[in-house]
């Protein structure tokens, strides 16, 4: 059988024909070419009977029909897509990557939060309870159990004090730890020399309870008032 | 223009179909493995040189089907899109069998044929190989048909299967393979070529087995 080489010109009727045969069978050509097929299979005997042979393969290829399937398989199909499904890989991947992250790492991620609350209480109670300063208020004496110095008694009847006029005399002592008088001030009242001594000789005399910080003895001060006596006469 | 009308009613249903597919329904699933199962596994079975693998690769597309269903958007029909993994699935199994089986068999050695592909040495030889059971067995016709389909190069062989057995027109067969028509045609012809060549061999073959044969037991006859 000559090969067909439609492009070369020396190409014979017999290939020409011949390389058509398959687009002939299925009628995939011009009705210009089928025609020229068909005269020249009426007029070629050796032609007309390659022809009949790829009819023959044609009608037997046709008479083979599907390859049976095993009964089995589409019952195995089934469970394998079924499989599948239930690893939703039918689902895009970002779609896919979404779902996964919803059934995993939300439910973690609520219980994450209720955790990280319930740890920022705890810290914050527990910050409020040790680390939180004390505010410092003006009553705090007796928390700090400071006790003021105050007057007891007199070792010598206590005198008037004579001053040029009637009036209170205001005066300062300030008290050591034995509850003696170490030091003095007139806050008001006459300052002459002679009620100074007065007044140093009634401190001098006097017996105090020392002011005391958590029952230790510390140094105070004490206001006292003395009534100032005029004497005429 | 009715014509056009029902295509366009059955492109709306295959888009419902397809959707239905894509949401992962399982009765849509149940309807494309009964719908399709059969041609898929005929067309495997077909193509390859051992069909006892057919189920296997036919269960493979399927799940590529389900996997990569998301990924369908209709730039051509499911039917296309379908057989063109069955093909691809059906040429990766086969090229599996000559990369591995060759190391066992020395006569697996690749051939490369006109277009540049590459078939085995033990297609055509075990393609002859069959028993004289299965040869006495059921259609003597197909199966030497069959047979003579195996010896075929991959690349005749599907687009004689896909034109012949399974009846798709030229343009479709050139969509599945992604190949232009005109590559169809030619494979199409040779295929026919190669298929009427190696049936007529065949016979030639068996004419002359069947002569040696008569002549064997006329000698006998005579001797005796």
């Amino acid at each position: 059988m000559t090969p067909f080489q439609p492009d070369r010109p020396d190409a014979t009727p017999c290939a020409t024909a011949q390389a058509g045969f398959s687009a002939y069978l299925d009628s995939a050509m011009s009705g210009v070419e089928m025609v020229a097929i068909h005269a020249h299979l009426a007029s070629c005997t050796a032609c007309a009977e390659e022809f009949s042979l790829w009819r023959d393969v044609q009608r037997s290829l046709g008479e083979l029909g599907p390859a049976a399937m095993p009964a089995r398989l589409q019952p195995q199909l089934r469970s394998a897509i079924a499989a599948e499904r239930t690893r939703e890989t039918y689902l895009p991947l970002h779609r896919r990557l979404l779902h996964q992250l919803q059934e995993t790492v939300a439910p973690a991620a609520l219980r994450l939060a209720g955790g990280f609350a319930v740890a920022i209480t705890i810290v914050a109670a527990l910050g409020w309870l040790i680390a939180a300063p004390i505010a410092v208020e003006a009553n705090d004496d007796r928390l700090a159990n400071l006790l003021p110095a105050h007057y007891l008694y007199s070792q010598v009847p206590p005198q008037p004090i004579r001053a040029a006029q009637d009036e209170p005399i205001l005066v300062e002592a300030l008290i050591n730890e034995q509850g003696r008088v170490y030091d003095y001030n007139i806050l008001t009242g006459p300052r002459n020399q002679q009620v100074q001594l007065q007044v140093a000789d009634n401190l001098l005399a006097s017996v105090f309870k020392p002011a005391s910080l958590f029952g230790v003895p510390v140094r105070g001060h004490v206001v006292l008032t003395y009534t100032g006596v005029s004497v005429r006469g | 223009m009715s014509d056009l009308a029902s295509a366009i009613g059955l492109r709306a249903e295959e888009q419902g179909f397809v959707a239905d597919l894509k949401s992962g329904s399982e009765d849509a699933f149940h309807l494309l493995i009964a719908q399709y199962s059969q041609p898929i596994y005929s067309l495997i079975a077909r193509s390859l040189r051992d069909p006892q693998e057919a189920a296997d690769v036919t269960q493979e597309v399927f799940v590529k089907v389900f996997r990569n269903i998301s990924s369908f958007h209709g730039e051509s029909s499911l039917r296309t899109w379908i057989y063109r993994i069955a093909l691809h699935e059906a040429s990766n199994r086969r090229r599996w069998w000559c990369r591995h089986k060759k190391q066992e068999l020395t006569i697996d050695a690749p051939i490369e044929n006109e277009d540049g592909e590459t078939l085995c040495l033990a297609d055509a030889l075990t393609a002859n190989g069959l028993s004289p059971f299965e040869e006495a067995a059921g259609s003597q016709l197909r199966e030497r048909v069959t047979t003579a389909l195996q010896t075929l190069p991959a690349a005749f062989r599907e687009v004689v299967i896909l034109r012949e057995i399974e009846g798709f027109g030229y343009e479709e067969i050139a969509e599945m393979l992604q190949v232009n028509l005109g590559t169809v045609k030619s494979r199409l012809t040779r295929g026919r070529a190669a298929l009427r060549q190696a049936l007529t061999n065949d016979i030639a073959t068996r004419t002359a087995q069947a002569a040696q044969t008569r002549i064997a037991t006329n000698l006998r006859t005579v001797t005796q």
